[in-house]
């Protein structure tokens, strides 16, 4: 169905899809009868929950203020988890049957004690993801896998083989794949697509059915590739990093381009964060997804993973290096404490490397859109 | 309406004693390079037996910031940190230490003028984690590993959340005998860490003496806070607030079976004489939040002054050795992780939940306080679900207000005295309602 539309129309398509981001999920419950679980942001092995025959997708920030969810969890907490359980109180959520939280933020722990208790009927199941990466750390992650798996079989009334999950893992490998080549053309031509459209690409990957999103991408992918030499490039170079949970909000990522800037890579969970490796398809599949996790965190460090071996400071400056960027602009989400403890040492190294930084530290409500753009303006400016 | 009086809490005097023995071990610390002692940075609950045992010393983090606040200089080293581009949303136990780690190994800036105790921190050995229920304290020794310039081992023990999968509740089901196992594992890799970092054999000998003092000790406090059940009760809350050091990085440090012993004889003297903690006890209330050490000796006076004894809170009465019976001093490794995996902060919200309501039914509880504590986020996280639910499920009238453990800058004060009027107010007319 898309193969008759322009690049440009398919990427509108996958940006409805993200501005509505449970509506094809909810349709796709009508018409297959089947389960929807949603997943806490982050860190899921959304493979097994596939493998089960239900359809994971991974709960998104929605724009709107909150309201309804005051009464649930205070104001003083992330964006994030505030607008989830902001959506499950409103009843947004109702149409889950199930979601599986974690424990690598107390934030986001919080969030699913209340989302739990606000959606009772719901199968609230818990992934136990050690941080650290020990010697033993690899066997826990398995032993993490082997409780969710139980829980998802008894949850699906069907037991996983093997076989299932590695079918589900070439699934998702294909499509963080197609997902990489978008980024690697988007890295040498940056003005093919906008930051935005990176979003919707990434945010409409996590909410529809994988099938359905990597059809999409095999048609886009070579209509983007046939563009690429019309685009013309014009712009300071910048690298966006942060925004490790929930998506940096579109009016953000338009304003860094509206200052003179072309985006030529990030390290977003909304972004190359997610698709930044696949996991081994020639391995046990729960040994091969927790091997996944470890090598992802050192290919693109996440500062909940608790991992001394990684140096996300260094990893942003190998970055910017890699991709030719002239500035960074760090999106801190408002009282994110991994974040928090990390930016003193990201500050230090851009300092010493000598890249100028602009940290963002952005409230859910956005309340200060002007301030944050005059700042923007000012800081790409300085390197015209 | 209710009127205040100016009124005094009656503070337990044994109290004394702990004070002596904080001072005998912040001495040892201090010159613990002097006297040849490795010293093990820590975050979370007690685990300082695990080092004592190899005559090493250590600070706890927690402990360290409230000891800075409660000599009143926590101010210099929170705002190093924060000039360093530390957030001020962050833990402010966290900052404090920070700030107290990082004159330590980058020296005081001239601009700064700390008080002695912020600037005596000695730099790290070792660093061992071992946090339940908080993603911030693995964290934190992250970011202290990387002061001290990414070359300090470090030992991280993961303490599994206990959410209450498959029908698990409280020290009881599949997903708690699979998180004690995995804990005491973990215990056994850090005895072999600490072997490493000391460069001797384990003293299990001298680990289990320290149990056995550890479960006493624990024992004595539990039974002295339960002798406040009675009415009117002869200690509050904050009297346990104060005297939470022996059970918290003092454990097992000599001489805290003795003070807590005179803790309790103290508690069973004022119950045989009718002493009570208030004066003229008409309510009892339920302390949920984390303590909030700046503000401990003007809180105890505030709810004196309302004829209101703060009973018991989650805080004090859901950790530090809660269950010393489970601590076999022979093999303590499964009690010690017992201790920690059922601690007030780790357990999932059903939990959390029918824990509160048994507390507050076994101390008769008229009223909850919330203490949001803005940069404790694992404590706040459930505090709006536990008002509604244990109003609906019981009856209880709470308040809440904004606080912080060691950062009063996130006080208001007249709206705590507004709130803590409202909850008064709120429970005198549900009394003469009868």
């Amino acid at each position: 169905m898309y193969q008759n539309l322009s690049s440009d129309e398919i990427l509108n398509k996958l940006a409805q899809i993200a501005a509505d981001p449970y509506e094809r999920a909810k349709e796709w419950k009508m018409e297959t009868g089947s389960k929807i679980i949603g997943c806490y942001i982050m860190h899921f092995p959304e493979e097994l929950l596939h493998a089960a025959g239900v359809l994971p997708i991974v709960l998104q920030v929605k724009e709107e203020p909150i309201t309804t969810g005051h009464a649930y969890y205070p104001s003083y907490f992330c964006g994030p988890t505030r607008s989830i359980v902001d959506q499950a109180a409103k009843g947004e959520l109702d149409f889950l049957d199930g979601f599986v939280g974690g424990d690598y933020c107390i934030q986001a722990v919080g969030g699913a004690e209340v989302v739990g208790n606000l959606l009772p009927k719901v199968n609230n199941m818990f992934f136990r993801l050690p941080v650290g990466n020990q010697a033993w750390t690899h066997g826990d992650i398995v032993t993490g896998l082997k409780e969710l798996k139980r829980d998802i079989e008894r949850f699906a009334a069907k037991e996983i083989s093997d076989e299932e999950i590695l079918n589900s893992i070439r699934i998702y490998n294909k499509n963080r794949s197609l997902i990489r080549e978008i980024y690697e053309l988007k890295s040498v031509h940056p003005s093919l697509l906008s930051s935005s459209d990176m979003l919707s690409i990434i945010k409409s990957s996590m909410v529809i059915p994988k099938e359905e999103h990597n059809e999409i991408l095999e048609t886009l992918l070579p209509k983007l590739q046939a563009n690429k030499d019309s685009i013309k490039e014009e712009g300071v170079r910048v690298f966006l990093s942060g925004s490790f949970c929930g998506a940096p909000k579109n009016e953000i990522l338009e304003l860094v381009e509206q200052s003179g800037a072309v985006v030529v890579g990030d390290d977003l969970f909304h972004g190359y964060r997610y698709i930044s490796d696949n996991i081994t398809e020639d391995r046990e599949p729960l040994a091969a997804i927790a091997a996944h996790y470890i090598d992802k965190n050192t290919n693109v460090p996440c500062p909940t993973r608790c991992d001394p071996k990684t140096d996300w400071p260094q990893y942003l400056v190998d970055s910017m290096r890699k991709y030719k960027a002239d500035q960074l602009v760090i999106v801190m989400a408002q009282f994110c404490e991994p974040h928090m403890f990390f930016y003193p040492d990201i500050k230090d190294a851009m300092q010493e490397a000598g890249i100028p930084h602009l940290l963002l530290e952005i409230s859910h409500e956005l309340d200060s859109i002007e301030t944050i753009k005059t700042r923007l303006e000012a800081f790409v400016e300085m390197a015209v | 309406m209710a009127v205040q009086e100016a009124k005094r809490a009656n503070r337990l005097k044994s109290g004394k004693l702990v004070n002596k023995l904080v001072n005998e071990y912040w001495e040892d610390l201090i010159n613990a390079k002097k006297t040849g002692k490795k010293v093990v940075y820590t975050t979370g609950l007690p685990i300082g037996p695990f080092m004592a045992a190899q005559d090493m010393a250590w600070i706890h983090g927690e402990g360290y910031g409230a000891r800075v606040a409660a000599r009143h200089e926590e101010k210099e080293p929170q705002t190093f940190a924060e000039n360093k581009g530390f957030n001020r949303e962050l833990c402010s136990y966290a900052r404090t230490q920070m700030g107290c780690a990082m004159f330590a190994e980058l020296g005081v800036p001239d601009d700064l003028n700390p008080g002695p105790i912020a600037t005596e921190i000695p730099a790290p050995d070792a660093i061992v984690t071992c946090y339940p229920g908080c993603s911030t304290g693995p964290q934190w020794d992250w970011a202290i590993e990387r002061v001290f310039g990414k070359k300090i081992p470090w030992f991280n023990v993961v303490i599994p959340y206990h959410m209450g999968r498959n029908g698990s509740t409280y020290m009881k089901g599949e997903e708690f005998e699979e998180n004690v196992k995995y804990v005491v594992r973990q215990f056994e890799d850090l005895i072999k860490f600490l072997e490493v970092v000391s460069g001797k054999p384990y003293n299990w000998d001298k680990f289990q003496e320290l149990m056995g003092v550890t479960k006493k000790v624990g024992q004595l406090r539990m039974e002295a806070m339960e002798l406040c059940k009675a009415k009117p009760a002869p200690a509050s809350f904050f009297d346990w607030s104060i005297q939470i050091a022996p059970v918290n990085y003092l454990t097992a440090w000599p001489g805290t079976i003795e003070a807590m012993q005179a803790v309790k004889d103290e508690v069973q003297e004022r119950l045989d004489n009718g002493v009570s903690a208030v004066p003229n006890e008409k309510y009892r209330i339920f302390w949920e939040g984390i303590m909030n050490w700046n503000k401990l000796g003007w809180m105890a006076d505030k709810f004196a002054s309302y004829d209101a004894t703060v009973v018991a809170g989650r805080y004090t009465h859901m950790a530090f050795w809660h269950e010393p019976d489970t601590i076999d001093p022979e093999h303590p490794l499964r009690g010690i992780a017992i201790n920690h995996l059922e601690c007030q902060l780790n357990l999932g919200y059903p939990i959390t939940e029918e824990r509160m309501m048994t507390l507050s039914k076994d101390y008769s509880i008229d009223g909850i306080v919330f203490h949001g504590a803005r940069t404790c986020r694992s404590f706040s996280r459930s505090h709006f679900l536990l008002a509604e639910n244990l109003n609906k499920k019981m009856g209880i009238q709470s308040t809440s207000f904004e606080g912080d453990m060691v950062d009063d800058s996130f006080y208001k004060e007249e709206l705590v005295n507004t709130r803590i009027e409202a909850l008064i107010e709120s429970l005198e007319a549900q009394k003469s309602r009868g």
